[in-house]
């Protein structure tokens, strides 16, 4: 395999690890908060990224 | 019921579920979804006249909704990220070393040191064409510079956000030019000139507008006495190597293309903050940065998704296609004289996924005319960010409050300030796109 595949190939893992990353902190972010109101925004924000993880989008 | 009537009425119906979202105090992002909703449930209650289509089926309705979050994803991870680099880099003392060094050495020059700090926020967007990604990464340090030179905290926000948006429209990259010329079978050829001109001359006014009245007459020692002490261990080599590492990222893909891996923006940031980890010589809590991070953007990302969503309601209703043509079909002499609103107001709205719905139909009936279908799309191109500071989204303007942590009015303190400057870039703007024939020739575009 060419070597910029394998390149590139490592660097789509690790943007769906960054993404991961990211919906960890959301979550936190998510468990902390007790506005109802932010809790919905958390919510919706994490929608893309489960989806992108389970990589159904 | 016609097509045209139902498009309409779901307008209406926007406007109407966005007001009663309001009056019951939700937020922008919560109104926004629901305003999104709203316009769903519109569609399929209304009828559609003479091309009523077939019934949307559930999973058709749950498809558009997760389709519309994902359609700024991208811009929401950059946001992310480069907010993330540029906390560590804050939460690890590189910004108060910094901050030290520049008032220390240009505090006394201060046209040069203006100038700086002004090729210090054309850069990185110039580079990745984002001006939310010039504010989260050198808006809050260059914000302090302006503080420690005496700027009022209304100017320093308002210029912070002129000269993001003045980067987001300066060349090589701009991405509302690149995506209407895509659109309308156009290559991105001939733009640098008048992208430049237009764009630097608005960033040099608001410059030295913004700054106006305030003296470097202070000891410098005084100066450097007022802010935050830098930490033991820092030093000009720890404290450049994360920018080198997102410079040397960010143009290896322009330099040498077919040699370079594709990396995106996001993992450029994150490689970027995994250099100051290495660099820094105190180490911090990653995850609490993530987390902070997440908290400060939450607003900015909310909105971008729920934009997302009424953006793919406006398309799949109809409504966005109205829009369109509603501006495409006024006449030419209202469009010289009011599109320096209407793309601002427009980019509020729809961010950059206004170029596509109007810049598109603009160009070609700006073509058909005979006018200079480069320059205007370039004039035009510059006006668009100017309206980034406006709502709904407003994400460059609440990206520059949040980095600046502006406490004032966002209408009567920071928007007022800025307005003069928004004034001359569209004016600057306006008077290209009527002269679009001379300025074309004397370019050669």
């Amino acid at each position: 395999m060419d070597i910029l595949v394998i390149i590139n190939t490592i660097f789509t893992v690790l943007t769906y690890a960054t993404a991961l990353f990211f919906l960890i902190a959301i979550i936190r972010a998510f468990c902390r908060t007790k506005n109802p109101q932010t809790a919905l925004v958390y919510c919706v924000i994490m929608v893309p990224f489960v989806l992108r993880l389970l990589r159904l989008k | 019921m016609t097509m045209f009537q139902h498009s309409l009425a779901v307008i209406a119906v926007i406007v109407v579920v966005f007001a009663l979202a309001k009056k019951f105090k939700a937020c922008t992002e919560i109104t926004l979804l629901l305003a999104a909703l709203g316009a769903l449930v519109a569609h399929l209650i209304l009828p559609m006249g003479v091309d009523e289509r077939s019934a949307l089926p559930f999973t058709e309705i749950i498809r558009h909704l997760v389709e519309g979050t994902f359609n700024y994803f991208d811009v929401c991870m950059t946001f992310l990220t480069a907010t993330f680099f540029m906390t560590l880099y804050k939460e690890t003392g590189g910004v108060n070393y910094l901050v030290h060094q520049i008032v220390g050495r240009f505090y006394k020059r201060r046209i040069l040191c203006l100038l700086l700090l002004l090729v210090v926020m054309m850069v990185p967007g110039a580079v990745t064409g984002s001006g939310a990604t010039t504010v989260l990464t050198v808006g809050g340090l260059v914000g302090t510079v302006l503080a420690a030179m005496g700027v009022k905290e209304d100017r320093r926000v308002a210029l912070v956000f002129i000269l993001a948006a003045m980067s987001a429209a300066c060349p090589p990259i701009n991405l509302w030019t690149m995506m209407a010329a895509a659109g309308a079978n156009m290559p991105y050829v001939g733009f640098t000139a008048p992208l430049a001109i237009l764009s630097l001359g608005g960033a040099l006014f608001a410059t030295f507008y913004l700054t106006r009245g305030t003296k470097s007459d202070s000891p410098v020692e005084d100066v450097l006495a007022t802010l935050p002490q830098p930490l033991q261990g820092w030093n000009a080599v720890r404290a450049f190597i994360p920018f080198i590492v997102m410079l040397v990222l960010i143009l290896g893909a322009r330099v040498i293309p077919a040699y370079w891996p594709v990396i995106g923006l996001p993992m450029i940031f994150m490689l970027s903050a995994g250099s100051v980890l290495l660099c820094a010589p105190h180490k911090v809590n990653v995850l609490e940065v993530a987390v902070t991070t997440v908290v400060n953007l939450k607003e900015l990302v909310g909105i971008m998704v729920a934009v997302g969503v009424l953006n793919q309601i406006l398309t799949l209703t109809g409504a966005r296609g109205l829009i369109s043509l509603g501006v495409v079909i006024l006449p030419i002499a209202l469009l010289f004289a009011a599109l320096w609103i209407i793309l601002p107001v427009a980019e509020g709205v729809l961010q950059y996924a206004v170029a596509p719905l109007l810049g598109v139909p603009l160009i070609m009936l700006f073509n058909m005319k005979g006018y200079n279908a480069v320059i205007a799309l370039a004039a035009w191109s510059v006006m668009w960010p100017v309206g980034d500071c406006l709502p709904p989204t407003a994400v460059v303007g609440r990206a520059a409050v949040m980095q600046l942590d502006y406490k004032g009015s966002y209408y009567k303190g920071f928007l007022k300030a800025a307005l003069v400057p928004m004034l001359f870039i569209l004016a600057l703007c306006t008077a290209a796109m009527i002269f679009n024939k001379p300025l074309g020739n004397l370019l050669g575009v």
